[in-house]
Formats: C-alpha cells, sequence, structure tokens
C-alpha cells in the first residue's frame, strides 16, 4: 500500500484550504456588505467553478497559466517560475474548485450575523478592525467552519482541473483521485478500491463532524 | 446641553425634529413606527439626517452646514437597542468590559460599582442566552455605562419586560441618571413609564414633534 498519494492529497489540500481561506473570507464579506455596479455578475463568476465541469476549470486555468499562458508567461519571464505538472499546479485546481463553497458559507455566514452588535460595538469606541475580530468574525464561526469543511473535502476529492494542469507525477501531483483512475486504468482493482475507501472515509468523517459540531452550538 | 433640529425622508414621511434638552432624562413619546428609533440614531450617528444640526454641549455632532459627521466612536455616546443586541459569542464579564478604555482607572473604579448596582457579580462567566430579560437589560445598560458616555440613549429599555421587574429597572434607570450625571434619552410608548422617568416628555408622530 502506497501512501503517499494520501499524504499528498491531504497537503494539497491543506494549502488549497489556506489560500481559499485567505482569499474567502475578505471577498465574501465585502459581497455581504457592499453594493456596486456590476455585483451580480460578480456573483456570477465567484460562483461558476461550482458549477463548470472541472474540466471546462483546468481547461481555462491551462490557459492561464500554461508556458505560453497570460499569467504563466509573466510568471516565467518575470521569476523563472513554472507552475504547469507542479504539486504548486494542483494546489491552484484544488483551491479554484473548492473556492465557491467557502465563499458561499462565508456569505451566508456575514449575513446572517446581527448587525445590530456590529453598531452596538461602535458606540462602544470599536473600531471596525476590532468589530470585525471580536464580533464579526466569531458571529460568524460556524457558518465559516462549515465552509472550510465543504471545501477541504471538494479539495480532496478534486480531479478533472487537476488532471488537466497537474497530470498524474506520482509523489509530485498524484493525488488519491488521480491515483484512483489511473490505478482502475491499468486494472489494479484492489489498489483503487483501497483508495476510494480511504477518500470515503475521510470525506465522511468530515462532513459527519462538522454537522455534529453544529448541532451542538445551537 | 443635547442641541437637535434635523430633516431625513424616511420611507413612508418626513423626519422633522426640533428640540433642546439640558439634564436629566428625556422621553421620546409616541406610537411605533413614528421614527423615535431613527432619531436615536442619528444622535449616535448610526444614520445620517438629509439636512440640519446635532451638537452635544457645544460639540458639534453633525452639521449639513458644516459638512460635519462625527463617526459614533467620536460622539461618546451610549445607544441601547430594544433587544439589547448583546454579543452572544462572549460571556456577560466580557460584554461589560467590551468598551471600556483600556488602562483607565475610572474603569478601575466604576466597574465593582456597576457590578454592585445592578446585581451582576453571580452572573459573570454566563453568556447572554442564559440570562433573563431584565439580566440581559442590566448587562446592556452596564456596557455602556463601562464606555463611559456623555450621553445614554435607551431604545424602549424596559418594552421585553412585564410588571415587577420593569418598575424595579425603571428605578434603577432613575438611580444611574442620579449617579452618572449625564443625559439619558429614553424611546417609550408606555404612558406611565413616560410619565415616572420623565424630566422632559417629546411628543412624536409622523416624524413630527406634537407638543415639547
Amino acid at each position: 500500500m502506497d501512501w503517499i498519494p494520501v499524504i499528498l492529497s491531504l497537503k494539497i489540500a491543506g494549502l488549497s484550504l489556506g489560500i481559499v481561506l485567505l482569499v474567502g473570507i475578505p471577498i465574501a464579506f465585502l459581497m455581504a456588505r457592499r453594493d456596486f455596479i456590476g455585483k451580480s455578475i460578480v456573483e456570477s463568476l465567484l460562483t461558476l467553478p461550482l458549477v463548470m465541469p472541472p474540466v471546462v476549470t483546468g481547461f481555462i486555468l491551462l490557459y492561464l497559466i500554461g508556458r505560453r499562458g497570460l499569467i504563466g508567461t509573466f510568471l516565467y519571464e518575470q521569476f523563472g517560475i513554472q507552475l504547469i505538472f507542479t504539486s504548486g499546479a494542483a494546489v491552484l485546481a484544488a483551491a479554484t474548485v473548492a473556492f465557491p463553497l467557502m465563499y458561499q458559507s462565508a456569505k451566508a455566514a456575514f449575513l446572517s450575523v446581527d448587525r445590530k452588535m456590529e453598531e452596538v460595538a461602535r458606540t462602544l469606541n470599536a473600531n471596525e478592525i476590532k468589530i470585525f475580530v471580536t464580533v464579526t468574525l466569531p458571529a460568524a464561526f460556524p457558518g465559516i467552519i462549515s465552509g472550510v469543511v465543504l471545501a477541504f473535502a471538494r479539495a480532496l476529492g478534486e480531479f478533472g482541473a487537476t488532471a488537466m494542469i497537474a497530470g498524474n507525477i506520482p509523489g509530485k501531483t498524484q493525488t488519491i483521485p488521480i491515483a484512483i483512475f489511473f490505478a482502475a486504468e491499468s486494472n489494479e482493482i484492489a489498489k483503487a478500491g483501497l483508495y476510494a475507501l480511504i477518500i470515503s472515509l475521510v470525506t465522511f468523517g468530515l462532513i459527519y463532524g462538522v454537522n455534529h459540531w453544529l448541532k451542538q452550538q445551537t | 446641553m443635547l442641541d437637535v433640529a434635523i430633516k431625513k425622508q424616511l420611507p413612508e414621511f418626513l423626519l422633522r425634529v426640533e428640540f433642546k434638552f439640558n439634564n436629566g432624562i428625556l422621553v421620546l413619546f409616541g406610537p411605533s413606527g413614528c421614527g423615535k428609533t431613527t432619531l436615536l440614531r442619528c444622535i449616535a450617528g448610526l444614520t445620517s439626517p438629509d439636512w440640519g444640526q446635532i451638537s452635544h454641549d457645544n460639540r458639534v455632532l453633525f452639521s449639513s452646514e458644516l459638512k460635519v459627521n462625527l463617526k459614533p466612536q467620536q460622539r461618546r455616546i451610549g445607544l441601547m437597542f430594544q433587544d439589547y443586541a448583546l454579543f452572544k459569542h462572549m460571556d456577560v464579564e466580557h460584554n461589560i468590559l467590551y468598551g471600556a478604555p483600556k488602562g483607565s482607572s475610572l474603569v478601575a473604579k466604576t466597574y465593582p460599582k456597576i457590578l454592585e448596582l445592578f446585581q451582576l457579580s453571580p452572573l459573570l462567566k454566563r453568556t447572554p442566552g442564559q440570562l433573563s430579560g431584565g439580566e440581559q437589560q442590566r448587562v446592556a445598560l452596564a456596557r455602556a455605562l463601562m464606555a463611559e458616555p456623555k450621553m445614554l440613549l435607551l431604545d424602549e429599555p424596559l418594552s421585553a419586560l412585564d410588571g415587577g421587574i420593569r418598575r424595579q429597572l425603571q428605578d434603577e434607570l432613575i438611580a444611574v441618571q442620579q449617579i452618572w450625571r449625564i443625559p439619558i434619552v429614553v424611546v417609550t410608548h408606555d404612558w406611565q413609564e413616560a410619565q415616572k422617568l420623565a424630566r422632559q416628555i417629546i411628543f412624536m408622530e409622523q416624524g413630527k414633534i406634537k407638543i415639547a
């Protein structure tokens, strides 16, 4: 039994979760609180990776970060970085498809925060950063946690976009889903089945755990 | 002295208010939806009037003419919402001390005094969800006072409470005013309560003052 794909999957999902948190929380907060022209277009774009076939997401990413892609050329010429077919690309693919889940959960959580708590905090001399950290974020915390779990589980299971831009390099980009696909292709049914069992157990455990926790919160 | 002269267009009518108020307790009396809460929000700085001026002790808080609109944080005005808006994820102690200036010697003196006056010592480790309505009201009032406000605005502070506890808290409000000696504006639509609390009563209807 080769554990490398399992460890690699956890690492890649963990890193992509970090990115999704850093980017998703501020964007979700702004989208929940600000109105601007073209907001519904931005909203649709942010949710798009949720409904688009991952292969299409992967194809777009390939176009962007490939050697001749818009971002790929820039990265290579300026910094000598080549993202395509690296674990970095796998992180990017996982982060892209997981982003909408984090974003949607966090936005719903921010929308459900009682604005009067923030207003009271303003009359209690708190600045906006203190209010966000001590009032808004803790009040939205359960929703953000469910976003974290959904995004992590989604990142763990990512296949289509990963296959397009990261490929199947054992030890570098061969995550569990990729390993399952190629094991099944080459008729190693026991190996594929074992990986499938592992990923099913992990994702089930995560979702069950968070549901249980959320129930205790209310 | 609080000096208010403002206009603000609301969805259903024009809020147009003008009054001066010195010290003690001012009661804003009128039916629901007559603009009382909006008026409090304008004084606290949470909503901006369309036109006019609000000043307190010769300090301009809002002026459409001078283009002044101080943030709530700069106004030093405490506001208590009808449903108290306590921080649900914090215990009573953290709620009360939220706005207290860090390291102020006044806080060290006021805190025990407030705990005693509102009988809050046994409740400090509880969360707002574990408190009765009257206890929540006391925590909200204590929280507002600990921020050392120069004025207090209370939006229907007692409407969610019944009979005995309500009368007791009315007495406490009067005591608070006498101890802190800051002006308090109270919104209510209970006539008996208005008479008991007020030094000055303003009657409002459809955004306008009837008799002051």
